[in-house]
């Protein structure tokens, strides 16, 4: 409470100077001058009138009688132990020095506690630092990205691989630059995140890599707009892994798009339309990207939190479209997916994450396009490709610094009368033992197990050991 | 502008959060204030308490974050920040009423009282901070905040039950 008594003080002491300024003498100088410090008096005392309002109605709240301004500072007792004497010391510091408060009260976004506007936009630079030591036991090559990032719907057929493999990479490391500033129509924000992850370098000399764009959006209230994560992705649900790709039935997908979000129920309902890419396996068993899309993908999405934790239904709709001119195919197909992700909470220690998804218009969105999202068929016609899949992790924190995560997951496509060499069914398990000695810092050891199957009945099976130091600034 | 120090704090965050869940799960050696059993917590302040610890260990995870992107990040830090807040009012408030455990005397309910006036002032600053979107203060007043519980608990041994 003494915080409206100082202000109350300081706006008398502002008024009395005021009353000390507006002498008759300077009146007659300046009429004008008389008028504007009579309205800034007039304004003031609304100001005080409506901070003894706001005093007044905490005063009289059922939970403001407690909470009193500390008066004198306890003696130190004998029973303190001694480990305890420096935060007592601050204890009574701050509750000496700050007022006491009642519960607190909902401020109005972008606004200050006084109530004034907040400084204009905030930018801060930050990035993280990380190193992956990884040994494969099947490897597709030299240079294949997939030794590093794991793509369970592009490891190695058994028998056509390379064997045992070892890689050093900092190309997941990152760079982001993110703003705020609080705006008349809400928070205004906007974000940039780079990675090494794109192409060129080779490992022989400098190792040098080509930068590539992961995020780059912007929001105002609740419209978001550029390139992030998809709306039909929980990002959330994503398990903690050393390894940055995907689990088999993850889902994980960056492109441009335009969000807005709802508050609704307790929870935020967001509709989104965003960048089509139709992946279309041909007759010969190639993948065909055509970029013949006319459509946005469509994504409405319902999410809510609490102290389970979180989780949230997403459905969408996607036409799948290629268009190879004329004598080549001709065709579009509409489709449809859910997904139901989320966090549930057990206790202190441990977590749940999960995502079950399904549908046939799933395609690119699952496993790292395991999966495409129609085939053509020998009449040139598209045909969507039934699919589901899922994953559940496990997180256990053994201590304050240690902690561990146990992931599964599984996708599965309907077509068994693809091409032979389209993939029909994949699973992978990750475990790993992640020790954070800072909070900015975390290393860990990682065993990955992969395994799909095609159409043909081949299958391709992967062991991986990796080791991740990362350390964010 | 490079803000180095924005780790920095976090980090302390860390250790002062995580010093308090263990203060609250390993009582030091010597004498001290007899423990209160979970039987003479009220259920509110018990619920309170936990719901305290629980957060806490939240914001903490969200430090180790990998997925989400820092811009969500922040706002998922603001969210749980006045929640944080709130829950350690109310408890503050409660603690206030209730009053230390056990048979304590005037010199122990004194204290037991100031550290309930620290721990409001220390929730109300922060979700000051936190409605004025000053994110980069937002981890030395949780500090703040985390130092008031370990300390409270250091001297009085509130044991969760």
């Amino acid at each position: 409470m003494n915080a409206p008594r100082a202000a109350r003080r300081g706006v008398l002491v502002a008024l009395t100077a005021l009353a000390a300024t507006v002498s008759p003498a300077h009146a007659q100088e300046d009429g004008d001058e008389l008028a504007t410090l009579r309205a800034e008096v007039a304004r003031l005392a609304a100001r005080v009138a409506e901070l003894e309002a706001r005093l007044a109605a905490t005063s009289s709240r059922p939970d403001a009688a407690a909470p009193t301004v500390a008066a004198a500072e306890p003696a130190p007792s004998p029973d303190t132990p001694a480990a305890s004497t420096t935060a007592t010391a601050q204890t009574r510091a701050l509750a000496a020095t700050a007022p006491a408060s009642p519960a607190p009260t909902a401020l109005p976004a972008g606004r200050t506690p006084d109530g004034s506007p907040p400084p204009g936009p905030r930018v801060s630079v930050g990035g993280r630092v990380k190193l992956d030591v990884v040994f494969n036991d099947r490897s597709r090559g030299s240079g294949s990205v997939g030794d590093t990032l794991l793509s369970p719907g592009a490891i190695a057929l058994d028998g056509a691989g390379e064997d045992d493999q070892l890689d050093f990479s900092a190309r997941a490391s990152r760079l982001w630059v993110k703003a705020w500033q609080a705006t008349p129509y809400g928070d205004a924000g906007a974000y940039l995140e780079l990675d090494l992850l794109g192409d060129g370098g080779d490992a022989r000399i400098s190792n040098g890599y080509g930068v590539r764009l992961r995020h780059a959006y912007g929001e105002l209230g609740g419209l978001l707009f550029g390139q992030t994560y998809s709306t039909f992705v929980n990002v959330g649900a994503l398990p903690e892994l050393n390894d940055d790709g995907i689990t088999a039935g993850g889902l994980n997908v960056r492109q441009p798009l335009l969000r807005y979000t709802q508050p609704l129920g307790g929870g935020a309902l967001q509709f989104a339309l965003e960048s089509p890419e139709s992946t279309i396996t041909a007759r010969d068993g190639r993948r065909l990207t055509p970029d013949d899309d006319r459509l946005p993908d469509i994504v409405l999405r319902y999410q809510r939190e609490g102290r389970f934790g979180q989780w949230s239904l997403a459905t969408m709709a996607r036409e799948l479209r290629i268009d190879q001119g004329a004598g080549g195919a001709r065709d579009a197909v509409l489709g449809a997916a859910a997904s139901l992700a989320g966090e549930w909470r057990l206790g202190l220690a441990d977590g749940l994450r999960f995502t079950a998804v399904g549908g046939n218009a799933v395609g690119r969105y699952l496993s790292f396009n395991a999966f495409d999202g129609a085939r053509l068929t020998a009449r040139g016609t598209l045909r969507a490709t039934p699919m589901a899949g899922g994953s559940v992790s496990w997180q256990h924190l053994w201590s304050s610094h240690w902690r561990s995560n146990l992931t599964a997951g599984y996708a599965w496509a309907d077509d068994h009368e693809a091409p032979a060499n389209v993939n029909v069914e994949l699973y992978t398990v990750h475990a790993n033992l992640l020790w954070s000695p800072l909070a900015s810092t975390t290393l860990g050891v990682e065993w990955i197990h992969a395994w799909r199957r095609q159409v043909d009945g081949h299958g391709a099976r992967l062991n991986r050991l990796q080791f991740s130091a990362v350390h964010k600034f | 502008m490079l803000r180095l120090h924005h780790w920095r704090a976090p980090r302390a965050f860390a250790a002062l959060a995580l010093g308090a869940v263990a203060a609250c799960q390993a009582p030091p050696a010597g004498p001290v204030t007899p423990a209160p059993t979970a039987q003479q917590m009220p259920a509110q302040t018990v619920h309170h308490s936990a719901r305290l610890r629980e957060l806490m260990q939240r914001m903490n995870a969200m430090l180790y974050e990998r997925n989400q992107t820092e811009l969500e990040i922040d706002k998922q830090r603001l969210d749980r920040a006045r929640e944080l807040a709130a829950a350690a009012a109310t408890l503050a408030h409660e603690a206030s009423v209730i009053g230390p455990p056990g048979a304590a005397d005037a010199s122990a309910r004194e204290d037991f009282t100031h550290h309930a006036h620290a721990l409001a002032n220390a929730a109300a600053e922060l979700d000051a901070l936190a409605a004025a979107r000053r994110y980069s203060e937002l981890s030395p007043q949780m500090e703040r905040v985390a130092h008031v519980c370990a300390d409270c608990h250091l001297r009085f041994r509130v044991r969760a039950p």
